[in-house]
């Protein structure tokens, strides 16, 4: 019980071991207590008592509070001196292990010091092996080099003397890749280390020589006995001696005695006029068909040959060595097509047309434009091939070299592959465009499209010579689909072509008809204008007609009947064929779409769809004119007089008049049926849009005259409300024939109904202020506009009017 | 070609306020592709190959606040290619004639080329003449008073001389074909408005069928350039 024994020793002691101070201080203050008690001896003794009652009280108090601090310390504190001697305990244990620590982190320092030099050297010593490895695995290469050197040395005359061929070539092409490191070893001055090489070399340079001029003769002999087999033989060794140009020459000196007896065949066979009678018209692209299809079967079984030991890159070189003896066969077809089918003639002929009598036949223009679009599609099927054969659209990256190549060499293979593309394009370019073909064939294209042109000039204006109205009922004539039909077909045929800017041209061409030819035609017929009908001239009318017809003899076509009718027709024309033009447009684009094309081509080709549309346009808009002609003689009149009555109506009404027009109305149902009478009789004689188009400025004139007439009238808030029954009449009939469209025309009536529509005038102003808000496209009433509406209502006051602001 | 792709008729759509054709024509080897490439992308393409047929870029320039859009049509000048190119004419609302200035054949040849414009293009075509290749200095064959004399015996609406290799005048160019244009453009459209609000306010009285035909011209060769 340590705790226990502690306290028993504080308290026997009196004071305990925290207090000896204040122990110390009352033990002072008790001796000059009792001096004094001596030396004058006075009556202390109460005082004494007291004093020592005090001491009393205070030493219990003191025995209290020791007490209490001793189960305050008994509470608090847990073990002290044995704590703090096993704290003493601890700390030097602590201490001990400290320097203990110490020692080995010194000797820890030391040895890591040690590691580190020790690491050092061995590193050393590995680089040192490292570079020593290089050296050893290339002085092996080298020592397989000179070995295979030695061992092609050996082998090659053997090789050529057995005829085997194709191991001396990979010998040499063993040689020729050797390490030029191999040759350097001749400079050393070990003599028969050298000598052997020198020896190797010597052999193996002359062999290649022999070689190359077996190899060549053997080639050139081949082709001259025309083995075939032998041929291919030879022609893949040349690569491996490295004098592939050599090879590809010589073997296509036999591939171009193939062409050319191609060429001669398919020449004999068209002089002799073909084999067909009825493709004579197409005889020549015929027979260039043919030849390309030869020439493309000639090299297409000959270039897995090629690919497989030229590799890619030497096709381009090869089909252009061909491209020659093409060529050749081109100028002589060109030159026989050319003056047999009279080209420089028609050409000079199309192009002094001025002389209508001279000008060649639509027809025989025809023919040739259509045989020119083959042998175009031909050309171009011949470049596609080689494009294809040549991996022109390949651009896989084909033998990329060692897998582990980090970005940078990454990046310079991109950058040598995009130079090898891009000079592949020039040279690809080279051949389909500067080649006589390509040049040759683009002459003729621009040919074709000035024939093209032509055709479609003639054809137009037969169409329209040859017009006729062919069934009564119906609203436009033969010229409408005759022109659309010419232009498709031309432009159809430049699309056959292959030609981009061909299609272009021929579109150029045909819209330029359109706005030309065929514009100035219906503005001839329109050129009098729309008769008018009205009475007098209508008498006169058929006076003269009455006396023509008596005087031909004849019964004739009431002329001012028939200048009707042709405008009427010219109307619908344009408004179809502006349709029809529309389709068209689609048609082309959704027929081109699926074709696959470079993106310039592609803009190329939709400019020119857009033009068709242009046309169209401007067709569409030249019947909206000739409508609004139509409109203003027809129309425009009547309907001003049909509103006329209106003014005769007293708009200052009672409740009772307002009842009774309720049931009989004065004045709105008889204008209407009036307006209806004239609209129906036109329907069946407009072509769609075109009546729609009268149906709007039918409309718009109806709202404008209305509100001029009403102008002149003067309303009370029931003439008001007989306004507001007949403008949703009029609402009601014009949504019922023009559809909502009509609404938008009317609608500036709608807000001069409803401004006056109203009890005051403040009331109009807030109505003319929620219109402002509300309606988008229609322009809104301006203030004057309002006072002048609002002054039309007698009962309100003009001065009240004037002052609104 | 990854734009093959894109939606057919996506920038006829764009914004712009006008959309102009300009034709370049002139013999092979002026520089009239350069030109192009230089005002369009910026680049001057060395040992550029002759154009095949017709070749056309897309730019668009401001004049004023208004975007501007400029279809330029760039022809060879070859003379197989001629019936190809010539039916762009009509179309064209500019058409720049290129010579060279160190070659005086190219110049010589400029009168015919101005008898196809006269033949084929538009009446009210703005014609522009161009001396191209100034920075070949001592080579120079084409004073530029003689450039300037001819542009003003023919009536061409402009005169400059410039140089695709060094970019001298070449923005100016097309800035002052686009100008011209729509400065052009504004007036007609104005006129244009004229006629419609004199048909809406004036009564039967006014127009005749001639009259007719004339304000439907007026807007044929407005409404195929002012799209928007």
């Amino acid at each position: 019980m340590p705790e226990s024994l502690l306290h028993s020793k504080f308290l026997s002691g009196g004071v305990p071991a925290g207090r000896k101070n204040g122990a110390r201080k009352e033990t002072k203050s008790e001796k000059p207590a009792k001096n004094d008690e001596f030396e004058f001896d006075f009556d202390f003794t109460r005082k004494l008592k007291e004093l020592r009652l005090e001491l009393e009280i205070k030493k219990r108090e003191e025995e209290r509070i020791e007490k209490d601090i001793a189960i305050i310390l008994e509470e608090n504190t847990i073990d002290g001196g044995e704590q703090n001697r096993s704290f003493g305990l601890a700390v030097t244990r602590l201490n001990n292990h400290m320097l203990l620590a110490e020692n080995s982190a010194k000797q820890l320092t030391s040895a890591l010091k040690n590691i580190s030099s020790l690491a050092d050297t061995i590193s050393g010593r590995v680089s040192a092996l490292d570079m020593a490895k290089t050296r050893v695995v290339g002085c092996l290469q080298l020592a397989g080099d000179m070995r295979d050197l030695g061992v092609c040395a050996e082998g090659i005359d053997d090789a050529i003397r057995s005829e085997d061929f194709e191991t001396a070539s990979q010998h040499i092409h063993r040689f020729l890749t050797l390490d030029q490191a191999v040759f350097q070893i001749r400079e050393f001055k070990q003599k028969d280390a050298t000598d052997s090489i020198r020896h190797s070399y010597e052999v193996l340079s002359s062999a290649k020589e022999r070689l190359s001029k077996i190899l060549k003769n053997r080639l050139t002999d081949a082709v001259s006995k025309e083995d075939v087999g032998e041929m291919q033989r030879f022609v893949k060794l040349f690569p491996m001696i490295h004098e592939s140009e050599e090879g590809l020459k010589r073997y296509s000196v036999f591939l171009n005695a193939k062409i050319d007896k191609l060429a001669e065949d398919n020449l004999r066979i068209m002089r002799s006029g073909g084999t067909d009678d009825n493709r004579r018209n197409v005889l020549y692209a015929d027979t260039l068909f043919m030849f390309f299809e030869g020439v493309a079967g000639i090299i297409d079984s000959n270039l897995p040959v090629l690919e497989h030991s030229y590799g890619m890159d030497n096709l381009l070189k090869f089909v252009t060595i061909l491209q020659e003896r093409i060529d050749e066969f081109f100028r002589q077809l060109i030159e026989e097509f050319e003056t047999r089918r009279k080209i420089p003639h028609l050409v000079r002929q199309v192009e002094g047309r001025k002389s209508e009598e001279s000008a060649p036949d639509a027809l025989e223009i025809d023919a040739v434009a259509s045989e020119i679009c083959m042998m175009n599609q031909s050309v171009e099927m011949y470049w596609r091939f080689v494009g294809r054969r040549i991996g022109k659209y390949d651009d896989s990256p084909r033998d990329m070299a060692g897998e582990d190549d980090d970005e940078i060499d990454a990046e310079k293979i991109a950058e040598q592959q995009r130079l090898r593309k891009e000079a592949k394009e020039q040279n690809l370019d080279k051949l389909m465009n500067r080649s006589r073909v390509g040049t040759k064939i683009q002459e003729l294209i621009g040919t074709y499209c000035l024939f093209e042109n032509f055709y479609m000039l003639k054809s137009i204006n037969l169409a329209i010579k040859s017009d006729d109205k062919e069934d009564a009922a119906g609203l436009t004539s033969s010229v409408i689909d005759d022109v659309v039909f010419i232009i498709r077909k031309s432009i159809r045929r430049a699309a056959g072509s292959g030609n981009v800017d061909s299609v272009g041209a021929t579109i150029n061409n045909a819209t330029a008809l359109l706005d030309t030819s065929l514009q100035d035609f219906f503005k001839k017929n329109i050129q009098s204008g729309y008769p008018s009908s009205n009475f007098a001239s209508d008498a006169l009318q058929s006076a003269q007609t009455a006396y023509s017809a008596y005087q031909q003899g004849k019964p004739v076509k009431d002329s001012q009947e028939s200048q009707k009718e042709q405008f009427l027709l010219t109307l619908n024309n344009a408004a179809k064929i502006s349709e029809l033009l529309v389709d068209l447009q689609k048609d082309l684009v959704t027929e081109w779409s699926g074709v696959k094309r470079p993106a310039v081509e592609k803009d190329k080709l939709e400019h020119a769809t857009t033009q068709i549309e242009d046309a169209a346009k401007r067709l569409a808009l030249f019947a909206k004119h000739g409508v609004e002609e139509l409109f203003r003689v027809a129309f425009k009149p009547k309907i001003r007089q049909g509103a006329e009555p209106y003014e005769d109506i007293d708009r200052q009404m009672t409740m009772q008049d307002l009842e009774y027009f309720e049931a009989h109305d004065p004045f709105i149902e008889q204008f209407l049926a009036s307006v209806d009478r004239l609209l129906v009789e036109h329907e069946k004689i407009l072509f769609p849009d075109n009546y729609s188009t009268l149906l709007l400025l039918t409309s718009s004139e109806l709202a404008r005259q209305i509100e001029n007439v009403l102008q002149k009238c003067q309303f009370n808030r029931y003439g008001a409300l007989q306004l507001d029954r007949e403008y949703r009449q009029i609402c009601a009939y014009l949504t019922n024939v023009a559809g909502w469209n009509a609404r938008e025309k009317v609608a500036r009536l709608g807000q001069i109904v409803a401004l006056l529509n109203v009890e005051t005038i403040d009331e109009a102003m807030d109505v003319w202020q929620n219109s402002k808000t509300l309606t988008t496209s229609v322009r809104t009433l301006t203030l004057p506009e309002v006072k002048k509406t609002l002054s039309l209502r007698a009962d309100f006051p003009t001065v009240a009017i004037k002052a609104l602001e | 070609m990854n734009n093959s792709n894109r939606p057919v008729r996506l920038h006829w759509m764009e914004d712009y306020k006008y959309l102009f054709k300009v034709v370049l024509v002139g013999n092979a080897g002026v520089g009239k592709t350069c030109l192009v490439r230089k005002f369009t992308q910026g680049i001057f393409p060395p040992g550029q190959s002759a154009t095949i047929g017709v070749d056309f870029m897309i730019k668009t320039v401001k004049v004023g606040n208004d975007k501007i859009k400029l279809q330029i049509w760039d022809t060879a000048g070859q003379e197989r290619f001629r019936s190809i190119t010539q039916s762009y004419y009509r179309s064209a609302h500019a058409i720049v004639l290129v010579y060279d200035v160190s070659c005086q054949p190219s110049f010589d040849c400029l009168p015919e080329w101005l008898g196809e414009i006269e033949s084929y293009a538009n009446r009210r075509v703005l014609k522009i003449l161009v001396g191209n290749k100034v920075d070949k200095g001592d080579e120079r064959e084409v004073p530029e008073r003689i450039g300037t004399d001819f542009s003003d015996v023919n009536h061409f609406d402009y005169f400059l001389e410039t140089s695709a290799l060094d970019a001298t005048n070449v923005d100016q160019l097309f800035e002052q074909v686009a100008t011209r244009l729509t400065n052009d453009m504004k007036v007609t459209d104005e006129r244009v408005h004229q006629y419609r609000a004199d048909a809406t306010n004036s009564s039967a009285n006014s127009s005749g069928p001639i009259k007719l035909i004339d304000r439907a011209q007026t807007q044929l060769n407005s409404c195929c350039s002012s799209r928007q």
